[in-house]
Order: C-alpha cells, then structure tokens, then sequence
C-alpha cells in the first residue's frame, strides 16, 4: 500500500529537517527504499499466490 | 596438664602460619600483629591465604572454569570467523522472480537418542553459518531408524514423477506440487545451480546412501506383498520393476542374481550381512503391518516403509531415463555423539574443546555455501574396521567370484572387507569410509537385533552402486577461501566487499 511505503520510506530515511530539501543521501535512501519495498511486496504476493491456489485446490498447506 | 601448656604457649599453632608471606593472624601472642611491610605501607595486614582445603576447591574449580571459558571464547571466534567468510554472499542479490538456492539438511536421532541432540547440534554449528549467508534450508528429520531414507526416496521418486516416469500408483498432488505448478505458470523460476545436501552424522549418513540409491534405482511402485508365505520371496522383486521402462528381463534374473550375491556376500565375516538373505522374507511382515498402521489411519502413511528394493539388487537395477548426470553435491558433517556414565572423562573432554568441532564443523559448512564440490574418491585405502575379522579370506573368495576385478582391486581392498563384499564393485568408495569412527560410540541397544525386524540400515555395511557413487560429489573447501579463513581468523581480513572504516 502507498501510504505503507511512505510511512516507511520517510521514517527510516529522512532524519534531518535542518533543511528543506532532500540530500542527495536522503534521495539515494528513499529510492533504494520504494525498490527494496516493491520487490519485497512483489515476493511475499507470489508466495502468497502460490499457497492459497495450493489452499484452493483443497489441500491444506502441510509440513 | 600443666606440663603440656608451657610447650603450646610459646609455640604458636601451625595454622596460623599459613601464610608466611602476609603474615600470620593474631593467635600467636608473642609474634608482632601482621606483617610489618605491609603495615609500614599502610596496607590492612590482616592477609591471609585461604585454607587449604579452600586452596584445593579454588584451584579445580578455576582451572575447569578457565578451560571452559577459553573454549567458549575460541569457539565464538571460530564461528565468528567462519561467518564473516560467508556473509557476502547474503548481500548478493536475487531477482524477484527467483527462488533462492534451497539446502536439504537431513536429520536422525543417534541410536540411543532422541532427535533433540541432532537438533541442537545443527542449531549449534551450523545454522550460525547458514544464517550468516542469508541460506535457505528444508531439513529431513527421523526420529526412528530408517525414517530418513523413506523420506529420501520418496522424495526422488517423486521427482522421477515429475520428470515424466509413469508409475502404476502415482502419488496424489501434494501441496507442494501444487504450489510448483503455481510457480510454474506464474513464470517463477528455481534456483538453476547446485542445490546441495548436509547430512548430520554416520548413522544419517547411511540411511541417506541407501535413500538415495533406493529412490534412483528402485522401482516407482511399493514391492507387492504376497499373503504372508516365505518362500514367496522371490515374486516380490520380481512385481515391482513391471513399470520401468527398461527391460522386463532384469527383473526375473533380479531375484536369481541377489540370490547368488548373497550368497558371497555371506562371505563378509560382518555378521550383519547375513540377515540379509532373510530379509527378503522378513519384508513382507513388515509390509502387513505398515499396511495395517496405514488402514487403521488413513491420512497418516508410515514413517518408515519397507525399501522398494534391497541392496542387492542394485546392480542389477536399471538406470530410471530421468537419471541426473550429476547428483546434488552433498556435506557430511560430523556428529559427535556419546552416551553412557562410563564414558564421562570422554564427554568431559568433549564438552571443554568444542572449539575443535566447531572448526571442522564451519569448514565443511562453508563448503556447502561456496557450492565448491569435488568428485568422490574412488580408491580410499580404508582402515580394517573392528567389526572385520578375516578380511583377507572374504577378499579373496569376493574377488575370485566378482565378475569385473582388475587385478587392482585385490591389494587396494584387501584390508577392507566392505568394499568388495556385497557389490563386486572394483572401487573403495571414499563414501564409505566417511564419519566411520562415529560407529563405534554408538549405543549398544541399536546393535540389539528384534525378532521379526526390517532391514537395518545402521547396522549393516555401506554398499554403493557405482553407477550412483561416480556421480556423487562432496562439497569441499578451495584453497584459497581456506586462506582466507586464516587470514580472517588473524584479523588481517573482514566482510568481502564490506566498507573498511578507519
């Protein structure tokens, strides 16, 4: 969700508000961050697919 | 009694002079109060040793506390050492739509054991490692004999499934089968490089041996049992391999050839090798009663099935067509493992240098993270082993009976009464021999044989097809990264490509 990622993003990366604008360290952070974030994401959804069409199918997600 | 006081007055009493150096306490009358240097310096004089029975418990408690904290101490460094080895590969990164590389770590109890021990033992020195490199693992667990070679192979004949064997009874989708399928379609793909096998302990050791062949080389389908008739024993290879592909003819000449090598294989002065012509009879009472076990809960198939195929018929068992050219490289790792109240001065010297074992324990680790693997040796010379009396007479009555000896097999396995005593193999497997002293710690009630029992895979000796053995391979240390675990070690090198701060 968007204002997940924000949320996230800004509280890790942005510490400094002597400035108003965003240092170069703060951009490096916060870009690594919407990636790190979305590729995260998109992981957990394919283990999520994956077990609930294994769950779909009627079996349970065993050992 | 007045004759004994003028002697005790001006003597003063032994204790109190027990320490000379600091003086002694003020008993002694006549003696000044403490000692004058220290009272000079203006140090409290009132010093003394403690006594001597206080003596002897400081200094066995100190030293036993002082050994144990060195060893706590190097072994952290050591384990520390070894993850600082590996941790770069935690860093490297992984497409999305990759899964990463999944180890199978089998674990089983020890004889005489629960599987705790085995648990704590990888948790203890291996997981530090795994975890450092950010490793994926699946583990195997038995809690009884024989309970990690049925998971083995039915783990690989279900990979056989999948690769396109047909069998008569194939096995039902499982969850996990659904969720590669899910995989599959979604376009996520599997981890393409060595996966990778670490196997905890001798016993583990050969139960995975004889999974792994049993799940190549045996037939897809459970042997059919016959009604509880012993001398239909020999039906009972001959219905199984109906379904492989190659050719039927091996399967009735299966049964005449594992007749005739055990027969030679009786020659192997092990005493265990010789239930092993029984055993062909003895499967089908087991059969019936994990047939039973399986209607009585129908959910629950038995932890430990009776192997689709013995030893003896590996020869002559045909090669499934989904054969690997290569099978997974695999670790075996060390598991100490010693019960008993007689064998305390040896667990007590165990427990002080775990340093030792965490060493080798991180070296053969590491080697399954790099993924560097060598072939297995094929010409071990192997020690005579305790068990082998007359290893001489059963090498020469096997050689003269084998069919492929080269006249190089009768001096490199004359000492070696395993290896040319079931297979007529001409190697000496170095699988074999690996984490063969751990046998002898074992406890005494797993060599205790039961009336009406299955097959023994602890009990019995290692037999290894060729065919399965030259395409095993061992994870072993490079060189260099063992250099570089010294220099680590040294504190001359950190995390590769970590930021070196000044």
């Amino acid at each position: 969700m968007y204002s997940k990622l924000v949320q996230r993003c800004f509280d890790d990366c942005v510490n400094d508000f002597t400035t108003k604008s965003l240092h170069s360290k703060e951009e490096g952070c916060v870009m690594r961050c919407v990636d790190k974030y979305l590729k995260g994401s998109e992981r957990l959804g394919q283990r999520f697919q994956e077990q609930n069409a294994a769950m779909m199918q009627g079996q349970m997600p065993g050992r | 009694m007045a004759e004994s006081q003028p002697p005790n007055a001006p003597a003063p009493p032994p204790a109190g002079d027990a320490g000379q150096a600091a003086g002694s306490a003020a008993k002694a009358a006549p003696k000044a109060e403490g000692n004058p240097a220290l009272r000079a310096m203006g140090l409290p004089s009132r010093f003394k040793l403690p006594s001597r029975n206080w003596m002897i418990f400081l200094t066995l408690s100190s030293t036993f506390a002082g050994f144990l904290i060195y060893d706590r101490y190097e072994k952290k460094k050591i384990q520390k050492k070894w993850c600082t080895l590996v941790s770069h590969i935690a860093d490297e990164s992984l497409p999305t739509s990759t899964m990463p590389r999944k180890l199978t770590v089998f674990l089983s109890a020890p004889p005489g054991d629960g599987l705790r021990p085995a648990r704590d033992h990888f948790n203890e020195y291996v997981k530090p490692i795994l975890v450092a490199a950010a490793m994926d693992w699946d583990v195997i667990e038995g809690r009884r004999e024989g309970e990690v070679r049925t998971k083995l192979a039915e783990k690989v004949r279900r990979l056989r499934q999948i690769r396109g064997e047909v069998a008569e009874n194939p096995t039902e989708p499982d969850s996990e089968l659904l969720v590669q399928a899910t995989r599959q379609t979604t376009g996520i793909q599997e981890w393409d490089g060595v996966k990778g096998d670490l196997v905890l302990g001798r016993h583990t050791w050969k139960e995975y041996l004889r999974g792994l062949q049993e799940g190549w080389l045996g037939p897809l389908d459970a042997p059919v049992v016959p009604t509880a008739e012993t001398a239909s024993s020999s039906p009972t290879p001959a219905d199984s391999p109906a379904t492989d592909d190659a050719s039927p003819t091996a399967a009735p000449t299966s049964t005449s050839e594992s007749e005739s090598t055990t027969p030679t294989a009786n020659d192997d002065a092990n005493k265990s090798e010789a239930p092993l012509e029984p055993q062909q009879e003895q499967p089908q009472q087991q059969d019936q009663q994990p047939e039973d076990a399986a209607s009585k809960s129908k959910t629950k198939p038995p932890a430990v099935l009776t192997p689709y195929i013995s030893p003896s018929s590996y020869a002559s068992a045909p090669l499934p067509p989904s054969f690997p050219a290569e099978l997974d490289p695999s670790g075996p790792i060390p598991f100490p493992h010693i019960l008993g109240i007689l064998n305390t001065p040896t667990r007590v010297y165990r427990f002080l240098t775990r340093r030792h074992l965490a060493d080798q324990i991180g070296r053969e680790t590491a080697a399954v993270v790099f993924a560097a693997s060598r072939a297995y040796k094929e010409d071990v010379p192997t020690s005579p082993s305790s068990e082998s009396s007359g290893p001489s007479s059963s090498s020469s009555e096997t050689s003269a009976s084998s069919d492929n000896s080269p006249s190089a097999s009768s001096p490199a396995t004359s000492t070696d009464a395993y290896a040319t005593a079931t297979t007529s193999s001409p190697y000496t497997w170095e699988q074999k021999s690996l984490l063969a002293h751990e046998e002898k710690e074992w406890h005494k009630s797993a060599h205790k044989r039961a009336e009406n029992e299955g097959e023994r895979p602890w009990l019995e000796s290692i037999v290894l097809d060729d065919r399965i053995a030259t395409r095993m391979r061992r994870f072993e240390l490079e060189q260099d990264q063992e250099q570089r675990a010294n220099r680590i070690a040294e504190g001359k090198e950190g995390v590769l490509g970590a930021e070196v701060s000044d």
